[in-house]
């Protein structure tokens, strides 16, 4: 620790502050309206407007980009750079390493905002953000993790607040998920193939998926609680012995609980086992959290009745511990196998996301913009209209979402006595709970009405301020709290490396212990069958369908499930899409699954259905893909491609490499010719994109070889 | 039987014995270290290390106070 020559005139960066904070509301209000859209589109197909931009999925994705990094991202800097200033008593290290890092974040928003609309997009939850971003999204961070430790590094008070743990953990754990799973193999500016495949990038990418929640939407936001919560009531934490245990438990245990997304999956069991258990101890640590966050209220719930910022911390510490009850709850294979791809998993995701995160941002927007602008709140009245609001919302939103995720999963899993599905039509479970998908609407309007009231009482806020607050970094205090030596824990907290370098092997750990018998993929695979890899027409139709985002809807994974088997075909297996780059297996089922659609229906069925899906699936919630029918295939660019799948070891021969582009056009004339004894027209469709993309999914499940 | 069934599900059981004693022996020894009595007085003070510049309660509780133009807390 130094003391960097630190006098008492100096001042916390508030400015820096403030501008995450705008940048919260701002993203925030795109995120939400995304979401509304995305919503409305779920109940009324015409949304989409034929629109490829902002079709579903294309929005799904942005959706969950802007919610998470964009809306959830801002709050955490706001955050960090508002409290660490506070707990170490020191400026940011680094005024200009802040500002790289504001205006760095906004601008991978901003490229995300327009490359996802535009289908670029690698098609993996919340990693979907092609290299060149990825990139910009790793040296970002790598500035936010700089000026952080440096800080840490000049801090005045010698021992480090709970809340920077969660900061410390936050920083490490995004850096190695980030890029671990962001491995990938360019093909052109805005194209990449990951370097992981099948069964090896499902693990990967749920190990990633799982812990951004963990690591992006949870550690961060506990760290923001342990801070706001203790000022905001003016009372310390409940327990501080207690937030030890919960932090080091909940940094050892989230990291192994990937594998319970792919539970019945291809996955092997003692992953999936792996998944469950620790999934299930999750838990205690979560409980443990929450309720040091509700006792820290202890002696002040009189605040509960006037104090809108303690409304909305109560609100989201209770969603907290609605969703990490949830979240084990799911994880236990029985429910999973009722839930999974239904829409009970969205409710269980927004109540993390909207109620969790969005309560504790808005809590602490209505906790600072007063603050750093030297003024009271402009309205309790409005803020405590907000609350309601945005409660009544979310329980709309969770009520029916759970509703029609348990009435959609029990109608799949309905099998009568003769052993047959009594609900074989996939539409008919879907018209069935359209109705709920109307009432998730209302509960958007009503959340997004609360955040609105929000923007006009801070606008109103900030105006009647007097300007940014400037506030003094207090005297230096260099004691540790009295004479004795530190032992333990205690020791630890006042060095951060160490800590640091804790933190990192405890999530080290359970990532090792997971991936290397993984790695041996060989292991998994049997050596009597042989998948044949896609031709190069069907490879052009699969990077479509990955840039569509059809994996928003249709999975591509049967499960060990006697009604998956009798509904799509025998269980995948782990050899099907070992060459597949990246996984489809997908999360949710708002269409049925397609491992095994090919051959299923003829070609003239998915041009139609492509072009009017309603025209030949009465009541489909299908978006219609008219561009697919005048977009080119890109011919041209298949032996790029194809050669890097061969360089990631797809068993492509030279020829077929070196003569992509051509057999390519042969197969789509063949498939065109097809069609053309149908409607002569439909001949000149050949180098249309909807042909690939007919190619691929007259492909799927049809690659199987025995040797 | 039970180291049969164990094996079909933990195909490498060395890791998973690894990964199980690392897991035991850090929390004991955490827990053990965290509640050490002498530690009482510490985590009582790191525990109001947020409050050190607050000198009033929340900011938009200003029924409760008398600071009508309200003063930053920090």
């Amino acid at each position: 620790m130094s003391s960097k020559g630190q006098t008492q005139s100096e001042f916390y960066d508030n400015k820096i502050v403030t501008y995450f904070l705008f940048a919260v509301v701002l993203w925030g209000g795109i995120a939400f309206l995304a979401g509304l859209l995305a919503a409305l589109q779920m109940a009324f197909w015409q949304f989409n407007f034929n629109l490829e931009w902002i079709t579903f999925g294309r929005l799904r994705p942005l959706h969950t980009n802007a919610a998470i990094f964009a809306f959830a991202g801002n709050v955490i800097f706001a955050g960090v750079y508002h409290s660490t200033q506070r707990l170490c008593k020191t400026r940011m290290y680094s005024d200009t390493l802040s500002w790289i890092h504001f205006w760095g974040w906004q601008l991978i928003i901003v490229a995300a905002a327009i490359t996802l609309p535009l289908g670029f997009s690698q098609s993996k939850e919340y990693a979907e953000l092609e290299w060149p971003i990825d990139i910009a999204i790793t040296v970002v961070w790598v500035v936010f993790a700089i000026n952080f430790f440096a800080t840490l590094m000049v801090r005045r008070e010698k021992h480090l607040y709970v809340a920077l743990w969660f900061y410390i953990a936050t920083i490490i754990t995004v850096a190695l998920l980030h890029v671990f799973n962001s491995i990938e193999i360019p093909v052109s500016l805005l194209q990449s193939y990951p370097v992981y495949a099948g069964i090896q990038d499902a693990m990967v990418q749920w190990w990633y998926g799982h812990n951004a929640v963990a690591f992006f939407l949870t550690t961060p936001f506990l760290g923001l609680m342990y801070y706001y919560v203790p000022k905001a009531a003016n009372r310390p934490v409940y327990s501080y012995r207690l937030s030890i245990i919960h932090f080091w438990a909940l940094v050892f245990i989230y990291i192994w609980a990937g594998p319970h997304h792919l539970l019945y999956t291809a996955l092997p069991d003692w992953a999936q086992i792996l998944g469950v258990v620790f999934s299930v101890m999750l838990w205690a640590p979560s409980w443990g959290g929450m309720i040091n966050g509700l006792l820290t209220l202890r002696g002040a719930w009189h605040l509960l009745r006037t104090d809108p910022v303690i409304k909305f911390f109560v609100g989201a510490i209770t969603f907290y511990g609605m969703a990490t009850f949830e979240g084990p709850l799911l994880s236990i294979k029985a429910v999973n196998a009722l839930a999974h791809y239904t829409d009970g998993i969205i409710a269980h995701v927004h109540s993390g996301a909207l109620g969790w995160n969005g309560l504790l941002a808005f809590g602490m927007l209505y906790f600072l913009i007063p603050k750093l602008f030297n003024t009271k709140l402009y309205s309790l009245g409005l803020a405590t209209t907000h609350f309601w609001l945005a409660l009544v919302g979310i329980l709309l939103y969770y009520i029916s979402m759970w509703t029609a995720g348990i009435t959609q999963g029990l109608m799949w899993m309905a099998i009568d006595e003769n052993g047959r599905l009594v609900y074989p039509d996939f539409v008919e479970t879907v018209t069935q709970i359209l109705p709920l998908y109307y009432v998730r609407i209302v509960g958007g309007l009503f959340y997004i009405a609360g955040f609105a009231l929000m923007v006009y009482n801070l606008y109103k806020t900030v105006k009647a301020g007097s300007g940014l607050v400037e506030e003094a970094v207090p005297g230096v205090r260099l004691e540790s709290g009295g004479h004795e030596k530190d032992k333990g824990h205690r020791w630890l907290e006042g060095l951060a490396l160490p800590f640091s370098v804790l933190t990192f092997l405890a999530i080290l750990v359970g990532s090792v212990i997971q991936f290397v018998p993984t790695l041996a993929l060989h292991r998994y695979v049997q050596p009597e069958k042989f998948i044949e890899p896609w031709t190069a027409l069907e490879q052009a139709g699969r990077d479509i369908y990955v840039k569509e985002g059809c994996y928003t809807c249709h999975s591509q994974m049967i499960r060990t499930l006697d009604f998956d088997v009798l509904r799509y075909g025998p269980a995948s297996t782990v050899e099907e899409s070992m060459w597949d780059r990246p996984f489809q297996w997908g999360s949710k089922r708002t269409g049925p699954d397609l491992a095994r659609v090919g051959g299923k229906y003829p070609d003239l069925w998915h041009l139609r259905h492509m072009l009017d899906p309603r025209e030949v699936v009465q009541n489909s919630l299908m978006p219609a893909y008219p561009w697919l029918f005048h977009k080119k295939t890109d011919f041209y660019g298949l032996r790029r491609r194809l050669s890097v799948m061969r360089m990631l070891g797809v068993p492509y021969t030279e020829e077929q490499v070196a003569e992509a582009d051509r057999l390519a056009q042969e197969q789509a004339r063949r498939i065109a010719q097809g069609l053309a004894e149908h409607d002569p027209s439909y001949a000149e469709l050949w180098d249309k994109q909807i042909v690939a993309l007919i190619a691929y999914l007259q492909a799927l499940g049809q690659k199987e070889k025995l040797q | 039987m039970r180291s049969q069934a164990l094996s079909t599900l933990f195909t490498d059981i060395g890791l998973t014995l690894i990964g199980l004693m690392i897991f035991v022996v850090f929390f004991v020894l955490m827990i053990f270290f965290v509640f050490r009595k002498s530690g009482k007085s510490h985590y009582e003070k790191m525990s109001k290390l947020p409050l050190e510049e607050t000198q009033a309660p929340s900011q938009s509780s200003q029924k409760d106070s008398n600071n009508s133009k309200g003063t930053p807390n920090e």
